[in-house]
C-alpha cells in the first residue's frame, strides 16, 4: 500500500515539475488537431457517403479531385488560409489570423481530403450484398446509412486516426497561420522548430519525445483496427 | 400477398438477363424457379423483392402497380434470403434482431430466442456472426428473415452448398412455412428434389425466359419440353419424326424406330419433329427375347455399368444408347457384365411424347 502511495506521490511530483508551458503546448496541440478532425469529419463523412451511395454525373471527376488534393503541400494550404484571413484578405475583418482558430481552419482543410478519400474507400468496402441485405430486411434510409457506418467502423476509425496523426505533426502550415505565438498559438511542432533553431534543445527534445510517443501510441489502435477490418 | 408479373424484362449493360417474364405468384403457395446458373433466377427474385428495378414490364402486388405503393411499407412485407448468407459484422443477436429493430417492434429478445431455437442455434446470441460456419450463417440468415413474420419469403437457392445438418434444418423450416405458417414462398433452385417436395407451382427458366410452367405434380411426372426434361436429368431423351407403318406409329430415330402409342392429335405425322422420353425403370432387361404385349424389343451390348446404392445403372447400345436401371439382384441373376448382349423390352405407351418446340407452348399454356 505504501509503495502505491509513494508511486502516486512521485507521479504528482513529476507532473507538477513539468513545465507548465510544455503542458500548455501539448494541450493546445491536441485541442487544435482534435477540433480539426472533428470539423473535417462533419464535412467529409456525409460527402464520402454521398459519393459511395449515389451514382451521379461528375462523381468520378470529384473523386479524382479529392484524391489529387491528398498531394497538395500543406504549406500551400497555409498560404491560402493566410491570404484569406490576413487583414486585407476577404475574411480579414473576422480577425482570426494568428489565433488557434486559424490553425484549426487550416488543419481542417488538410484533413478533409484525407478523411474523404479514406472513408470513401471504407464505405465502398461495404459490399453491395450487405446493403441489399439491409434493404430486404426493411430498413429506411437513415437506418441504411447507420448500417453502412457500422459495417465500415474499423476502416472509418482508422481514417480519423490517420488524419489526426497527419495534422498534429504538421509544422509549416501551422506556423504560417498560427504565428507560433507563445502562450497562444504555440503547438508542439512549431515549438520544436523554434527551440531547435534557438539551440535550446531540452524543450525540443521533451516535446519531440511526446510527439513520437503520441504517434507511437496512435499506431497501435490503428494496426488493431486495420487488422479487425480485414477479418 | 399476390404478385403478378407482366412482360417483365431486365437488361444490364446491353445484355438481356430477363425477357418477357409473365407469372403470377399465388398467395400461401410455394412457387419455384428452376434453371441452371445464369438463367436469371436471382435477378428475378431481386426484382420481385424490389431490390432491382425492371427494365420493362409491370409488377403488381395485390393488384396494385408497384409504383403506386409506398416502397418501404411494401418492402417490409417481404424478405429475400440470399444464396450466400451475408452477416453484419456484429453479434448473432444483433443480426437476427436487425429487421425487428428496423420496424421498431417490441419483445425483441423473446422473438430472437424463439427463432434461434427454430434454426437449432439456441444460446448463440453473443457469438460474433462473422465467426459462424457457412451452414450456421445460412441458418442465422433464415432466422433473421423469419423473425419479423413477413408475408412473402423469397429464397434464393436456400440449400445450396449446405452441410447435411443445416440442409435438413432449412428444408424442415421451408416445409413449416408451407404447411404450418401458410406463407407465400418463392424459391429458386437447381435442386430438383427440393422443388419436387415443396413446390405447388414450377417455372423452368432458361437464358432469362420461362420455358415451361405449371403445377409441380404435372411437370415432374410428364414434362412437356425437351429442355425441362433434360434439366430434370431424364436420361432416355429422343428427338425425331413420327411415321406411320402398318397401322402403327413409330418414332424414327434414323438407326432404330421405336413404336409409340400415338394419342396426341396435335402432332402431325411426318411434319413435326417431336421429343420423347423413356424412364430407365420402364425398360425390361433379358438375356433372350421373350413374347409379351410390349411393342418394342431391341438387342444391344452393355457399354457401361455403374452401381448406385442397391441399384445398377446400365447403358445399352442398341444403335442408340439406352439408360436402364435394375436392382443389384437382377443384375446378379442375369449375370450381366459389360460387353454382354441383352434384350431391352418396353411398351409403346411407356414412350412419352412431347412437341419439340414446346418452349413457346409452355408460355401460352395458361
Amino acid at each position: 500500500m505504501t509503495y502505491l502511495i509513494e508511486n502516486i506521490h512521485q507521479l504528482i511530483e513529476f507532473t507538477s515539475s513539468l513545465d507548465k508551458e510544455v503542458l500548455d503546448i501539448v494541450l493546445l496541440s491536441f485541442r487544435v488537431s482534435l477540433s480539426a478532425v472533428f470539423f473535417s469529419s462533419l464535412i467529409s463523412l456525409p460527402f464520402s457517403l454521398l459519393l459511395a451511395l449515389k451514382e451521379f454525373p461528375g462523381r468520378r471527376v470529384i473523386i479524382s479531385i479529392v484524391n489529387s488534393l491528398l498531394m497538395i503541400p500543406a504549406v500551400a494550404i497555409g498560404l491560402i488560409v493566410y491570404l484569406l484571413l490576413t487583414r486585407r484578405g476577404p475574411l480579414g475583418a473576422v480577425g482570426l489570423l494568428y489565433t488557434p482558430w486559424a490553425m484549426v481552419g487550416a488543419q481542417t482543410f488538410l484533413a478533409i481530403p484525407i478523411i474523404t478519400s479514406l472513408s470513401l474507400a471504407a464505405l465502398q468496402g461495404v459490399k453491395r450484398s450487405v446493403r441489399e441485405t439491409a434493404v430486404t430486411l426493411g430498413v429506411n434510409l437513415p437506418q441504411l446509412i447507420m448500417t453502412m457506418f457500422k459495417e465500415a467502423r474499423y476502416p472509418l476509425m482508422a481514417a480519423l486516426i490517420m488524419a489526426f496523426a497527419r495534422v498534429i505533426g504538421e509544422t509549416g502550415m501551422t506556423m504560417v497561420v498560427g504565428g507560433n505565438i507563445r502562450g497562444s498559438t504555440r503547438v508542439m511542432t512549431t515549438a520544436i522548430a523554434l527551440e531547435t533553431m534557438k539551440g535550446r534543445f531540452e524543450l525540443a527534445i521533451i516535446l519531440g519525445i511526446i510527439l513520437l510517443l503520441i504517434c507511437g501510441l496512435i499506431s497501435i489502435p490503428l494496426q488493431l483496427l486495420q487488422g479487425a477490418g480485414r477479418k | 400477398m399476390r404478385i403478378k408479373v407482366e412482360k417483365l424484362g431486365k437488361s444490364f449493360d446491353g445484355k438481356v438477363i430477363l425477357d418477357n417474364i409473365n407469372l403470377e405468384i399465388q398467395e400461401k403457395r410455394v412457387s419455384c424457379f428452376i434453371g441452371p446458373n445464369g438463367a436469371g433466377k436471382t435477378t428475378l427474385l431481386k426484382i420481385l423483392n424490389l431490390l432491382e428495378k425492371p427494365s420493362q414490364g409491370n409488377l403488381y402486388y395485390d393488384n396494385k402497380h408497384y409504383t403506386e405503393i409506398d416502397r418501404l411499407s411494401l418492402q417490409r412485407r417481404m424478405v429475400l434470403l440470399a444464396q450466400e448468407a451475408v452477416m453484419f459484422n456484429t453479434s448473432v443477436f444483433n443480426n437476427v434482431a436487425y429487421g425487428l429493430k428496423a420496424r421498431k417492434r417490441k419483445g425483441v429478445k423473446k422473438k430472437v430466442k424463439r427463432v434461434l431455437e427454430m434454426v437449432g442455434l439456441s444460446g448463440m446470441e453473443t457469438r460474433s456472426a462473422l465467426s459462424l460456419s457457412g451452414g450456421e450463417s445460412q441458418r442465422v440468415a433464415l432466422a433473421r428473415a423469419l423473425v419479423f413474420d413477413p408475408e412473402v419469403i423469397f429464397l434464393d437457392e436456400p440449400t445450396h452448398n449446405l452441410d447435411p445438418i443445416s440442409k435438413r434444418i432449412v428444408e424442415e423450416l421451408i416445409f413449416q412455412l408451407k404447411s404450418q405458417f401458410q406463407k407465400t414462398v418463392v424459391l429458386s433452385t437447381h435442386d430438383l428434389s427440393l422443388a419436387e417436395r415443396f413446390a405447388h407451382q414450377v417455372y423452368f427458366l432458361k437464358k432469362g425466359r420461362i420455358v415451361e410452367k405449371g403445377e409441380a405434380g404435372r411437370i415432374f411426372s410428364s414434362p412437356s419440353s425437351f429442355y425441362s426434361a433434360q434439366f430434370m436429368g431424364i436420361t432416355n431423351l429422343f428427338q425425331g419424326k413420327l411415321l406411320r407403318e402398318n397401322g402403327a406409329t413409330f418414332l424414327n430415330l434414323e438407326k432404330i424406330k421405336i413404336e409409340v402409342a400415338y394419342l396426341n392429335q396435335d402432332l402431325e405425322i411426318q411434319k413435326d419433329r417431336v421429343s420423347a422420353f423413356l424412364r430407365p425403370e420402364e425398360i425390361l432387361v433379358s438375356r433372350k427375347p421373350f413374347l409379351s404385349s410390349a411393342r418394342n424389343c431391341f438387342q444391344g451390348g452393355i457399354t457401361r455399368m455403374e452401381e448406385r446404392g442397391g441399384l445398377v445403372e446400365l447403358t445399352v447400345d442398341c444403335g442408340i444408347p439406352f439408360a436402364v436401371v435394375l436392382t443389384k439382384r437382377s443384375k446378379e441373376d442375369l449375370n450381366l457384365t459389360p460387353g454382354k448382349k441383352v434384350y431391352l423390352t418396353f411398351k409403346a405407351s411407356a414412350v412419352h411424347l412431347m412437341p419439340e418446340n414446346s418452349d413457346i407452348k409452355g408460355e401460352e399454356g395458361e
